[in-house]
């Protein structure tokens, strides 16, 4: 539309400064667990069972009498680790397809789009439950269900993103001011492509932390000797008698995780100047 | 339109044919149990009559169908709290768009997309029903019961799916009523005449619509594959449990049948709520195909 819009909600600078920092935060103590971790998250120690958070345990102790905290940054690490791997099969398989669609004319196209709604109707649960049938629940089945679910939102990007960048204002005066369409395609078309594909992958992160969480809470994901923050909520007790702590603790992390991957792919998004004029702060 | 519907029928009839394909070859085919004559096709004209086979523990269809008594009445009374939550507070928003009360909805609802609604159930059972006995834990009082028992048994739990639903569907329509607000039709209906509010009425609500029904689609999908996962928060009976279960216990037959309805309950809200949305849509009424 040609009409002066409100900025549909352009991100501030601020809120995507904090977004940022939060999501590295999270990623830095997740990675820690791999070497360090406040307590040793193996060792079952009964006796310290379900303490309340403070004193010597942070977040208080589960009912096997673990550290809470340490558990829940290595539960980080798996989250983020899933997520990641599943970004990168949904992306390796979604934007070649989604290339594709857009480049090798209407049959592609057609054929594409109708495998991507196709795949859009099959939940990852459904695929998470084909494969933990065959393989057995792991953290690698949920990787690939995980993955495949989310081939269609990066075939629909890129298409978008390729449409969006054909033939921009700025692309078409750099042609007339005598550029080549090498230089068009590698200073203009490419940045606001990997930027906008970029954008995706952060916004796919979230919904990877999500679906592993949840995958695993109904075991179809990672499995008991790893930990996860699904698997924690799944062992937490809910009956009055628990301790609140293991029910608040690993959701509020994943909600906390969640937020600041979106808001990191809003800003990415919606922060593009060169791509969309009309989402920059100057023009808001 | 007619092509339209007829276009769309046709993608939910695809859709569900070759789930039935790859459900029957994905999940392997464990010999003596519900196996069917003539292979996948076999399987599918079977499914055509309504015959699911059956297995040791008694008719497949029947096991269905106990479990879709409780999926498809959660995800209709989710869908229905997700739309009128999200839709009031995307109104309300759009409605004051840039003011102070805008940037406090739009911050709640990137909040509550990023809840998981298995949590927000955890959490409801702790306030409602640990705490407070307002509302029961867990479990299902079937239909024949007592309805409304049944009904007080699905009420947290659908509120837990719709919450993140509603926060989305909150987000989406304050972008698509503030943009049709603002809209060139609803723009031109007051050059001729019309005041704001008529001329937002009358037409910036069905270009609003337009805009919206795909996103709600996928939010309809985001609750029926959520009630898999939230099922087990509250220990129902439904279509979840039972394919968790057929997973858990290897049975194939009830798995692949189990996934199939799971894909045809998503394929064909989808679908309906394209269509209706459709109905909207004046370009449609052009007779072709999209």
């Amino acid at each position: 539309m040609t009409l002066a819009m409100p900025a549909p909600s352009a991100l501030p600078a601020a809120v995507w400064r904090i977004g940022i920092a939060v999501t590295l935060v999270l990623l830095l103590l997740a990675f820690v667990s791999v070497v360090w971790t406040p307590y040793p998250v193996g060792p079952v120690e009964v006796g310290a069972a379900l303490q309340p958070p403070g004193g010597t345990h942070l977040f208080g102790t589960d009912q096997l009498g673990r550290d809470l905290l340490s558990l829940v940054m290595r539960g980080m690490l798996t989250s983020f680790v899933v997520a990641a791997v599943a970004v990168a099969v949904g992306a390796v398989i979604g934007v070649p397809l989604g290339l594709a669609a857009a480049s090798w004319g209407a049959i592609a196209d057609w054929l594409l789009s109708a495998l991507g709604g196709y795949v859009a109707a099959v939940p990852a649960f459904a695929i998470a439950a084909i494969l933990a049938a065959r393989f057995g629940p792991s953290a690698g089945t949920a990787m690939v269900a995980l993955g495949l679910s989310m081939v269609p939102a990066f075939m629909a990007s890129t298409r978008v993103a390729l449409y969006a960048g054909r033939r921009p204002g700025y692309a078409v005066a750099a042609q007339l001011a005598g550029a080549l369409p090498f230089e068009i395609v590698r200073r203009y078309s490419l940045p606001a492509f990997t930027r906008a594909i970029g954008a995706e992958m952060v916004a796919q992160l979230a919904v990877g932390v999500l679906g592993e969480a949840a995958l695993s809470f109904v075991g179809l994901g990672t499995a008991a000797p790893a930990t996860s923050l699904g698997l924690l909520l799944h062992d937490a007790p809910l009956a009055g008698a628990g301790q609140p702590m293991l029910i608040a603790g690993p959701g509020l992390v994943l909600v906390l995780m969640v937020l600041a991957l979106n808001i990191t792919s809003r800003g990415l998004k919606t922060r593009n100047f060169l791509a969309d004029p009309g989402a920059s702060d100057a023009a808001a | 339109m007619i092509w339209f519907v007829i276009v769309r029928l046709g993608q939910l009839l695809a859709t569900v044919i070759v789930t039935a394909l790859l459900a029957y070859w994905l999940c392997g085919s464990t010999p003596g149990t519900g196996e069917v004559t003539g292979g996948a096709f076999g399987w599918l004209g079977h499914l055509l009559v309504g015959d699911f086979g059956s297995t040791a523990s008694g008719s497949i269809g029947n096991a269905l169908g106990g479990g879709l008594a409780v999926t498809i009445p959660l995800v209709l009374l989710a869908m229905l709290l997700a739309a009128a939550i999200g839709g009031g507070v995307g109104w309300a928003a759009a409605m004051r768009s840039g003011s102070p009360t805008d940037r406090t909805l739009g911050a709640l609802a990137a909040i509550g997309v990023a809840i998981p609604s298995f949590w927000l159930g955890m959490l409801l059972v702790v306030v409602f029903a640990s705490s407070l006995h307002w509302l029961p834990a867990a479990g299902f009082v079937p239909w024949q019961a007592n309805v409304l028992q049944a009904i007080a048994s699905l009420l947290l739990p659908a509120l837990a799916l719709a919450g993140p639903a509603a926060a989305a569907i909150a987000f989406d329509a304050r972008t698509a009523l503030s943009r049709a607000r603002l809209s060139l039709p609803v723009e031109a209906a007051q050059l001729r005449g019309l005041d704001a509010a008529a001329a937002f009425r009358q037409h910036g609500l069905r270009l609003a619509l337009i805009e919206l029904a795909p996103r709600l689609g996928r939010q309809a999908a985001a609750i029926i594959a959520g009630s898999m996962i939230v099922e087990n928060v509250f220990s129902l009976p439904g279509l979840g449990r039972l394919i968790l279960d057929a997973v858990i216990a290897h049975d194939d037959a009830v798995l692949r049948a189990g996934l199939l309805v799971l894909v045809l309950l998503i394929a064909g809200t989808v679908f309906l709520i394209r269509v209706g949305a459709g109905s909207a849509d004046p370009r449609l009424t052009a007779e072709t195909p999209e």
